[in-house]
């Protein structure tokens, strides 16, 4: 026989892993396992955009635990119109962005001062199509270009979906990214 | 001087990988913020939950009283999380988190998978409470961490409430 409980609450019980919407709905509905079924699932993709737009493992790994919470909190809003990765992904960029937020708007404008700092920095030793070396150029650049470029050339966003999400100019999106790939290419070639 | 290649996209972009994975486990700091948020949820079985609460505080009164008056007498299971010391503390800790988990185990009317469910969260809340306390040992003046524990507590008990509440209301169904 049934229980009272289970037949209270019958979302709750235990999800098959593979069925997404199913875990999410149980997660909607208060079970933190489900929750975390979803979190070991989706850590990764979280953390890699974190770390990216950050450039900083401390600052990208507060922001991956921000994200998630944010996503438990809003979970109610989750309707399941895309997957759970993809929303928990808008929510971690936009967690980012937000921390970074005085930084844009000082990058209203390019200036070419950090730039400066940029060329004084070591180039690595290992050779430049190793995606290590990128990951750690990305990270050196400085911040509004590295947002531009993690957003346009790693997750394929517009300059029109950038410039909403960070308030920057269209224009000033296009000039960040063509900052950014210039500074790589001269520090990918050195 | 600008360059026309810089228009366009680094090739070497493809090959980053989709997924870093972070260098710690980040999950224990996340359960404990959202068992924080989690009491101000109502999710569908939760209603009703206020009445039974009481005597799930009572229930926990009782435990802290049976673990002062006779801290040896009580058995922790294998398996628990307890490390059990002899720190007086650690081991009503201990001994708290075997009376809760057999206060689920010993429904007998719960289906296994409801059971599964609840014993579940119950570790996750325990694992988050061991690793505050922990926390709280080397700081334990740190009014965060207090407030974390006071939660998980709380949420504890709503969850033990719950199981009450659905294991009296499955033994009235029989007996109807």
């Amino acid at each position: 026989m049934e229980s009272a409980l289970a037949m209270q609450m019958p979302t709750r019980m235990t999800p098959d892993p593979a069925d997404e919407s199913a875990v999410a709905a149980s997660a909607r509905d208060g079970d933190m396992a489900a929750f975390e079924q979803l979190y070991r699932r989706y850590v990764g993709r979280v953390h890699a955009v974190c770390l990216r737009l950050a450039g900083n493992a401390t600052l990208a790994e507060e922001c991956t635990q921000d994200a998630f919470v944010r996503a438990w909190e809003s979970l109610g809003s989750f309707r399941g119109d895309s997957s759970f990765g993809t929303w928990v992904h808008r929510i971690a960029v936009n967690t980012v962005l937000e921390r970074h937020r005085t930084q844009l708007r000082q990058a209203a404008w390019v200036t070419h001062k950090d730039d400066e700092i940029l060329e004084s920095v070591p180039a690595a030793d290992v050779g430049p199509e190793h995606a290590m070396d990128l990951e750690a150029s990305i990270a050196e650049l400085p911040p509004a270009a590295r947002m531009v470029f993690v957003l346009f050339d790693v997750e394929g966003h517009s300059h029109e979906e950038i410039a909403e999400m960070t308030g920057l100019a269209v224009g000033t999106s296009k000039a960040h990214l063509h900052r950014a790939r210039r500074l790589l290419r001269e520090r990918l070639e050195a | 001087m600008n360059n026309v290649n810089d228009d366009k996209p680094i090739k070497a972009v493809e090959r980053l990988p989709r997924e870093i994975a972070p260098g710690r486990d980040l999950w224990p700091g996340i359960a404990a913020r959202i068992g924080r948020k989690q009491r101000n949820r109502h999710p569908l079985w939760a209603y009703g939950l206020a009445a039974s609460l009481f005597v799930a505080v009572g229930a926990g009164g009782l435990w802290f009283g049976l673990a002062r008056q006779a801290p040896e007498a009580a058995t922790v299971p294998a398996g628990q999380l307890a490390a059990a010391t002899p720190d007086p503390q650690s081991q009503y800790f201990a001994q708290r988190a075997a009376l809760a988990e057999n206060t689920v185990q010993s429904a007998p009317n719960l289906a296994p998978a409801t059971r599964e469910v609840i014993m579940k969260n119950l570790r996750i809340i325990e694992g988050s409470m061991q690793q505050i306390q922990e926390a709280l040992e080397k700081d334990p003046n740190n009014p965060r961490l207090r407030s974390l524990l006071y939660d998980l507590y709380q949420n504890e008990a709503q969850l033990l409430a719950a199981t009450q509440q659905a294991q009296a209301q499955t033994t009235t169904r029989n007996e109807l």
